[in-house]
Formats: C-alpha cells, structure tokens, sequence
C-alpha cells in the first residue's frame, strides 16, 4: 500500500482508480447587510486517463456515476502506509457542475468538477435560509388608525442528505419569527400601541419548487384610543327645519373572532357624549337628548365587527311626552268646539318598556288644561264663555305594538250651570205681554174694523225647556235638583219682576241614561224683554 | 479584533467616492485584493500541512465576521470586512496561494452639505450608508390645493462597531421629514402649514433597510383649513328655484379635525351668498332664494378629518323666514252664494318643539292678518256681491310638531251681517193680505151666486227674524236687532198692532228666533187683483 490522498463522495472514493483531482477552495460570505452564513465552492480539476476512447467513455461513465446524488458528503483522506485520516469534509454538498474539456477523449480527458456547500456551522442566521427577509411596514392611514403588515419571506435550502427539508427549513424559520415580538416601534407615527395591535389576517405563499416561502400578517392599531380593536364612526347632523338630529354610523372592528372583545370594546364607548360633542361642535349647544332615539346592531362574529347606529336629537321634550293637535272651530255663533287628539310616546327602551311609561303618562295628562290656553286665545266667544271641563266624548286607545297611548277628547263652551250637570241644554220660549185689543167689523165699510185697545195686557209666557245628563257620580235625586235649579237660574236671569206664577214644572228622569228632559213654564206681568 | 493578514500582497486597492449626485462626497469605500501562501516547506508528502493552515485562515475569518480593523503587513486599512476568499487549486503539499477581497469604508467629505436646504439633516453616519434615496414632490392641484409626498429610503451597514443600523435610519429620517426647508417653489410656504401628515415606514430587521414615507394634502388653502363647494341650481317644473351647495371641509392645522368643525358655521354661512350667486346669474328674472335654508346636513369624520354638507335653498312661496306656509284658496258658488275657503298650515322652523312652535305661531299671526284680504279678493266675477263675512273658521295646534292648521270660510250668503257681534240675521216674511168677504149662495139649478159683503178680512204679516253672533252679545241685544228689523216691516193699514209675539233663545247655542204678527185693516185694495 502506497501513500496518497483520496477524496470520497458519498463514502466511494470517486475518483479510483483514476488519480485524484487538485482542489480549490473558495469562500464566499453571504452578507444580508450583514454575515448572515457563508457559501463554499470547491472545484475537483483532474484529468481521466485512457489508452481508448471506450477506456475514457468507461471512466467519465463512472464518475458522473458516483457524483449523481447531491447532498452527499465530500471528503479527503490522506494515506500513509495503511493508516488514513479525514483530512477535510464537507457534508450536503450540491453539484453545480461537471465538465469535461473539448478533447479526443483519447489518452487524457480533463475535467472540472463544481460543487456548493453551506456550512452548517457558518451561519450567523438561520441555517437552512437563505435572503431572508422580515419586514414591519407601518402605514398610517388617513382614519388615524394604523395599518401594520409583517412580511417574512425566504428562499431555504436542503439540509438534509434524506428526503429534502428545505420547505421545513422556511417554515420553522418564518413561524419562529411570527407575532410582535420582533416589533420594532416606528420613529415618525406616533400613539402606537403594540399591545392593542389586532391580527386581521394572515396570509402564507409557498412555491414548494422552487423553494420560496413567505408569511403575511397583517395587525390593525387604533391610534386614538387604546383598548381592543378599532372603533371608527361619522357623525352625521342634520338641521334646518326642526329638531337637529345627530346621527352616530360606525364600526367597530375586533380580530381574531372575539366578538365578546368587540362588544366590550363598543360598551366602553361613550356613544352619547360622542354625539353631544359632535353636536355642540356645530350648534355650541349642550341640549341633546342624552336618550337616544333608536340603536341599531349588526354583529358579524366571524369577522369580529361590530356595525352600530345610534341616533339621537335634540328634543327638549322629556322621556316620555305628549304628542297632540288641538282643534278649534266656530261658526257664526260663538258656539265653540274643541277637540284634542295626540299619542303619548315613550323615548328609548323596548316596546313594552314604552307602553308601561306611556300608559303611567297618559293617566296624568289633563287634557283640558292642553286645550284650554289654545281656546283661550281663539275667539271673542272665548273670553265670555269658559270652555266647559266636562267632554263630550274621550277615548285613549293603547297599542302594544308600537307601545303608544292614543289620547282624544272633545269639548265645547256650551255653559256648565252645575258642577253636577254634566251637559245642560235648554231653550227659552217666551211670549211677551201684548196688548189686547176688540175688533168688530163695519159694515159697508169695505175693510174697516172697530178695532178698540182693551187697555190691558197679556202676562207674559215664559217656558223654558230642554235636556240635562247628570254627573255620574252624582245621585239622580240630586241631579234632578240640580236641574231645577239650573232652569230657574235661567229664568231668574232672563225674567225679572213680581207677580209671577209658575205654571207647570215637569222633569222626566231615565235612570239608564241619567237624562233629565225637563219643561217648566211660568207666567208674569213684565214683557218679557220686548216692549210691544 | 483585527483581522491581521501579515507576508501578503497588496494585489490592487480600488478607491471608489461615494457622491449623491448634486455633489456631496458622504463616503468612500476601499477594495483591497491581497494575495498570500500557505507554507509547509518541510512537508514531503500529503496535503495536511497545507489545508490545516487554509483551515486556520478560514477560522481566522470566520471568527471575525463583519468590520474589523484590517492589518495588513501591520498598517491599519480601516474597518473592513473580507467578501470573499480563495484558494487555488493546487498538489497542496508545500504551498498553497489563496486571494481574498476585502472592503474597507471611509468616510466623505460633506463640507459643501450646508445651507438653507440641508440645515439639521443628521450626517454623522453617512460613511456607512448602503443605500439611500429621497425623494419629494409637490402637486398644486386644480382646484387650488397642494398634495405632497416625500420619500426616503435608506439601508446603513450592520456590524460596524455599535452601529445600531435601524436607529441611525430613523435619526436620520426624523430630521428629514422635520422643519427644513425643501426648495419648493409652487409653496415655499409649505413647511410653515402644521398640519397631519400621514406617515408609512418600513423596517426590514434582517437587511436593516429602512424606507419611509410622508403625504400631505389638502384643497383650496383657507388658512387653517381647506373647503371646496359646488353649487347646483336648478328650476323644477313648479318654477322653483332650488340652489344646493355641498360642501367638503378638512381641517389643515393640527388638530385637524378641530380645525375642520370650527369651519362649518364660517362656511355654511357663506352658502347663501354662493348659492344665491349662481341663481342670480342663471335665472336673474325668477324670485331670490330664501335666506332659511330648506335643509341642512353634515356628516363628520373626524377620524379622516373630513366634513361633507350639505345646504339647499330654495324660493318657493311656502318658504318664509322662520316657517313654511302652505295654503290653498277655493271659491264656489251654490244655489246664489259664493264661498271662499282658505286653508293652510304653518310649520315654524326650530332647533325644538318649543322654539318651532313659536315660530308657527308667530308665522300664523302673520298668515292670520291676511287671510280676509285673500279672501276677499276672490269674490268677483261669477262670484259676486263682493260683500263678504266670515261665516267660519277653524284652527289647529301641534305644538309637539311645532306646526298651526288653519281652515276658514268667507261666504257672500246675505243672512250674514257682520264679522262680529250680531253676525247672522235671516228675515221671513209672510204675508196675509185682507181679502172681500163674499156671501155665496147656491140657487137650484142655476149657478152660485156671490153677494159682496162690502167688507174685507184683516191683513197679517208675520215676521220672523232668526239672529246669531258672538257669545259676546246679550239676549237683549239678539232682540233689539230683531225687533229693529220687525219694526221695519210693519205693513200699511189702519189699526196696525200687534197680533202675536215670541221669542225662543238656546242658551248654548247663542241664537234668537223671534217671531212677530201684525195685523191690520186696509180699505183700499190693490187693483192688480181680480175681484
């Protein structure tokens, strides 16, 4: 056994029995800015030997035989005598190349062999990656939140001489750096917050090929408040008519679906203030309506977004009010109506939160006292006669669906002459004194009458009649008493004078009804107000 | 530690300035090949010498990655770091020579990087800039306002020294994107406007390349906001004129959005005069807009510093300062007697109920006031007499909607006397004139005779007046009006007197009727008559 060098690939010697190839060596740092591993070429020129053509064709045959299979191990033995040693060795070694030189393939044949290595122990980085990549891009956007994207990408390569693992590689390269951990704080945005940040999305692409791999996360960060999610809403107003309305629109946008962290996060938010500092804004009023109008919900759980409404005004009108027209008409006599009809609505809560409050409103609305300002000021009629208390007809109607409470009532000025009368109509028949007078005709006097003034008069009639309903919560007895008295305080009023007699005094009471018709006549000397 | 390369030679040095093309030198870099050999001079046979010692360069190298101070032969090259190395190919059992290329930084020469431009930019790491660009742009837009961008990129060497690559980046972008002077001339004035700017940034932790990035924006240049218009007019098929303006307000000056809320009232209250503008030029002949606004809207973001409004304007009669007044005027004519109804409703403007519901009264005072002249106009032609009185009226109140219903009724009906007081009086008349007194007698087989008895029937006239009026006038008052007109018509004759009399009065309704029969003799008879 004689003394030599050796180099095996794969654990043949590769090159036997033809003579072993010189080798350089070239080393390449790979900088990323910077070292982040190093590249190592070596390069086998040799020369195969031959006295044939098929002698040359059988050796280079058997050495692209034995450099078939990359990612082997390249190692250089020296031999003295029969003991050996590693001399060099260089594991998962690719072959770029092997070239043979133009030649007769007779005799000699050089060659040149090409092979890469990464070293394992040479990378500062990651071993297995290569131009690696870990980008934070911070974009502010225009809504004063902040859009952050973490991009991580590489191009691996095979570390194992097995079954390839160079997707492995990327993977647990690129997972490792996942999340805000390497987050690094920008200089120029202010107000970020790396513990509010909210992962929208994440997005990986791998071409298992070619061998490129990247991870896309992308966070969104409130730069207005801190807390979980972003919450962006408009205030829209609107005004010009009648009540300014305020209007809140907006979204509310967790991550990861946590609705139940969306929905705190919206809880927390003051909607009403937000809506009363939009609204002094504009107006430099501070009379909104704390209670809001409506509110409006859409949740999407998988998204973890919260679409919200709230809209508001700035009624001056309590929490639950009355909604109502009061009518007024008249004709020619002074004979005034009056009518109110209104819904009593309860501001925020459910239906039947509504319908209890309205119902408890409307028991204390006093309808009269609403009309009775309006009938003041309608008519001349209006100061002489007050408007009578007593309704003509009143109605409430309650709608459990919309959780209202429907008011109306009618009133006019016809005269209440007993707190115990409830309508009180009657009519004066008066026939007043005249004159009596004989009358005879003359004969052949063709129309001539003897007419001679008897000198006395006649007593004035005085009737007055009508219908009376009694209160009911007043005894019939008394009703009917009242009754009389009410018609002989009319006739007090329009007849004045001695001598006079009552003629007949007739009331007709129905106890179904509580009506009193009532006819009362009286006769008297005066003349009944027309001097005849 | 150094890297110490001793017995090489120094192949080629390459020095290479470094300029940003207006001229300043911010670093120079030094590519050095050196080339040395491998001695194992006692060697005979076998490689070990020779590639245990290439080994002991590569450790060398490995171990001092990045910049190091560089020795070459014992003088110091700077801070360099080795790109690559190579040995050649060789029977590697004495001697082996290898290359290695190496980088060394020096810093330029920036003592022409002064002046209004440059002033307070951060140089003191320049010589080890990898890279870097900016870039910055100005747009004046067309309506007025200007949009900026202002890029910077830069990547600084890692592993010089305790060079923190991504801090110096941002040392140097924060002096960048602050306060000097640009060199603008479209508006020099630009970095006087401290309004929000919208900032992106890269970092990229492996390769420490930085980039970073400033926009600006904004419209018309109001001071320290920005508001933009467009007014639309146009005349609708009712010959309304209805002027809109909408409106885009966003704050310029920090905060912004503050900014952009105290502009609503300076420039909504500028629409009219806009809107007005456009009309009168348009459609100079029809009415001039109403200064109350028909309706108003803003939507406020104050998150993207953005307020949009709305304003529209209008001249439609029913728009009146402080409220809206429709109304309809009607006039028929049944049976002789012409009606004329106006009704209406006032809607008071307001920021509530209460101060709309004043405003609807206030308005209704106004409307009320005219509503007899309106009326009145209207009894002519087919629809005379002209003589009028109101016959009745009716007027509601919401004060919740802040709203008065009015409905009244004119009428030329002859029983109507008056707007107040008596205001109804209706005359009937009948009359039962005295008629010859005929005896008739019947002769058999003849025919009736009649024997004229000289004498005559009494007459009867009877007058009844039914009156009605306010609830001011007194029953007395009903009856002097109706005996007033019962007087007048007191027949001709002899022994006129009363035959009958009375009266009936409701009490609640406030109406008289009052009834009176003359009787009379009359001796002389009218001759028209037979007989």
């Amino acid at each position: 056994m004689s003394d030599w060098v050796y180099i095996n690939y794969n654990g043949v010697d590769a090159f036997a029995p033809q003579p072993t190839p010189f080798i350089s060596l070239d080393e390449q740092g790979i900088y990323v800015n910077e070292l982040w591993g190093r590249a190592e070429t070596m390069t086998l020129q040799g020369q195969l030997t031959g006295c044939t053509y098929n002698d040359i064709v059988a050796a280079q045959s058997r050495l692209l035989s034995r450099f078939e299979k990359p990612f082997q191990s390249l190692e250089v033995y020296q031999q003295t005598g029969n003991v050996s040693w590693k001399v060099f060795q260089k594991d998962l070694v690719e072959i770029t190349s092997i070239q043979f030189e133009q030649s007769r393939w007779i005799g000699v044949l050089p060659y040149t062999i090409s092979l890469t290595c990464y070293p394992s122990g040479l990378f500062s980085g990651a071993y297995g990656i290569l131009n690696p990549s870990d980008t934070w891009s911070f974009n502010e956007q225009q809504n004063m939140a902040l859009d952050v994207t973490h991009t991580i990408s590489c191009q691996p390569f095979n570390t194992s001489s097995g079954p390839s693992n160079a997707l492995d590689n990327a993977r647990n390269w690129a997972f490792g750096r996942t999340g805000i951990q390497s987050l690094i704080s920008p200089i120029l945005i202010s107000g970020v917050s790396p513990d509010n940040f909210c992962l929208l999305t994440q997005q990986e692409s791998i071409d298992r090929f070619n061998g490129t791999y990247s991870l896309v996360e992308n966070y969104t960060n409130d730069l207005t408040r801190s807390g979980y999610g972003v919450i962006r809403y408009t205030t829209d107003i609107t005004s010009g008519n009648n009540l300014i309305s305020v209007t809140l629109n907006g979204t509310a946008q967790g991550c990861n679906r946590n609705i139940t962290g969306t929905r705190y996060a919206l809880a927390q938010l003051d909607k009403t203030a937000i809506a009363a500092n939009a609204y002094q804004s504009v107006f430099a009023r501070n009379d909104l309506n704390p209670i809001p109008l409506s509110q409006s919900i859409n949740e999407n759980p998988f998204t973890a977004s919260i679409d919200f409404s709230y809209s508001f005004d700035n009624s001056n009108l309590p929490a639950t009010w009355f909604d109502y027209t009061v009518d007024c008409s008249v004709g020619t006599n002074g004979f005034i109506t009056t009518s109110i009809q209104g819904t009593v609505f309860a501001r925020g809560g459910d239906t039947s939160s509504k319908l209890a409050r309205a119902k408890a409103y409307a028991s204390g609305v006093n309808l009269y006292d609403l009309c009775l300002p309006f009938y003041n000021g309608f008519d001349v009629s209006s100061s002489v006669v007050p408007l009578n208390p007593v309704p003509i007809n009143i109605s409430q109607t309650n709608s459990e669906v919309d959780g209202t409470v429907s008011l109306a009532t009618t009133y006019n000025n016809s005269r209440q002459f007993s707190s115990l009368l409830d309508r009180f109509e009657a009519n004066i028949n008066v026939s007043p004194a005249r004159p009596v007078y004989s009358t005879e005709p003359i004969l052949d006097t063709n129309g001539l009458y003897s007419v001679v003034n008897l000198g006395y008069k006649t007593r004035t009639s005085v009737a007055i009649n009508g219908s009376a309903i009694i209160n009911r919560n007043v005894s019939s007895s008394a009703g009917v008493a009242a009754v009389r008295s009410a018609a002989y305080s009319l006739f007090t009023q329009y007849i004045a004078g001695g001598g006079i007699v009552t003629q007949s005094i007739m009331t007709t009471s129905r106890t179904d009804e509580r009506v009193v018709s009532f006819d009362f006549q009286w006769t008297c000397p005066g003349n009944g107000g027309i001097s005849l | 530690m150094a890297l110490n390369f001793p017995n090489v030679s120094v192949l080629g040095l390459t020095q290479n300035a470094r300029f940003f093309d207006a001229g300043f030198l911010f670093s120079s870099t030094r590519r050095l090949t050196v080339a040395g050999v491998l001695l194992d001079l006692t060697n005979s046979f076998g490689i070990t010498g020779i590639w245990t010692g290439q080994e002991g360069v590569l450790a060398t190298i490995r171990n001092n990655p990045n910049y190091q101070p560089l020795v070459l032969n014992g003088v110091n090259f700077g801070s360099g770091r080795i790109e690559s190395i190579t040995f050649d190919p060789g029977i590697d059992v004495r001697t082996k020579t290898y290359q290695a290329n190496i980088t060394v930084f020096d810093s330029g020469n920036l003592f022409n990087f002064t002046g209004e431009y440059y002033s307070g930019i951060n140089t003191s790491n320049f010589q080890y800039l990898q890279s870097f660009n900016e870039t910055y742009s100005f747009d004046k837009k067309l309506n007025g306002g200007y949009s900026y961008t202002h890029d910077a990129s830069m990547q600084f060497t890692s592993g010089v020294g305790s060079l923190y690559s991504i801090g110096a980046a941002q040392a140097v972008a924060r002096t960048l994107f602050t306060g000097s002077n640009l060199g603008f001339a479209f508006y020099p004035g630009y970095t006087d406007k401290q309004g929000k700017r919208y900032v992106s940034e890269m970092y990229n932790l492996i390769s420490n390349e930085c980039a970073f990035r400033e926009t600006f924006d904004f419209d018309n240049d109001n001071g320290n906001y920005s508001a933009t218009q467009t007014v639309s007019v146009q005349l609708d098929e009712q010959g309304i004129v209805i002027a809109t303006e909408n409106g885009n307000i966003r704050g310029i000056e920090n905060p912004n959005y503050q900014k952009a809320l105290s502009a609503i009232g300076v420039e909504m209250t500028g629409s009219y005069y806009r809107c007005s503008g456009a009309v009168s030029y348009y459609f100079p002949t029809g009415a001039l807009l109403l200064t109350s606004p028909v309706a108003q809207g803003r939507s406020i973001d104050i998150f993207n510093n953005n307020i949009n409004y709305i304003v529209s304007f209008n001249n439609a009669l029913n728009n009146k300062t402080g409220y809206f007044w429709d109304y309809t005027l009607e006039v028929s004519k049944q049976e002789g007697v012409s009606t004329v109804s106006e009704q209406g409703a006032v809607i008071g403007r307001g920021e509530n109920s209460t101060i709309s519901f004043q405003q609807a009264q206030a308005g209704f005072g106004l409307v009320q006031a005219g509503i007899a002249g309106r009326c009145g106009a209207l009894f002519t032609g087919p629809y005379i007499p002209t003589t009028n009185y109101l016959a009745s009226k009716q007027q509601s109140y919401s004060p919740v909607k802040g709203q008065v219903s009015y409905s009244y009724q004119y009428s030329n009906d002859p029983t109507l006397i008056a707007n107040a007081g008596v205001r109804r009086k209706n005359v009937t008349i009948e009359d039962n004139d005295p008629v010859y007194i005929y005896n008739q007698l019947g002769i058999l087989n003849y025919a009736t005779i009649l024997q004229q008895d000289r004498q005559a029937t009494e007459g009867a006239q009877t007058v009844s007046v039914a009156v009605e009026g306010d609830k001011t006038v007194s029953l007395s008052t009903f009856l002097s009006s109706a005996m007033s007109t019962i007087n007048s018509n007191q027949p001709a004759g002899t022994d006129v007197r009363v035959g009958n009399a009375s009266y009936t009065y409701d009490v609640n309704q406030n109406a008289a009727n009052v009834s009176l029969t003359w009787l009379y003799n009359r001796v002389t008879f009218p001759t028209s008559y037979p007989g």
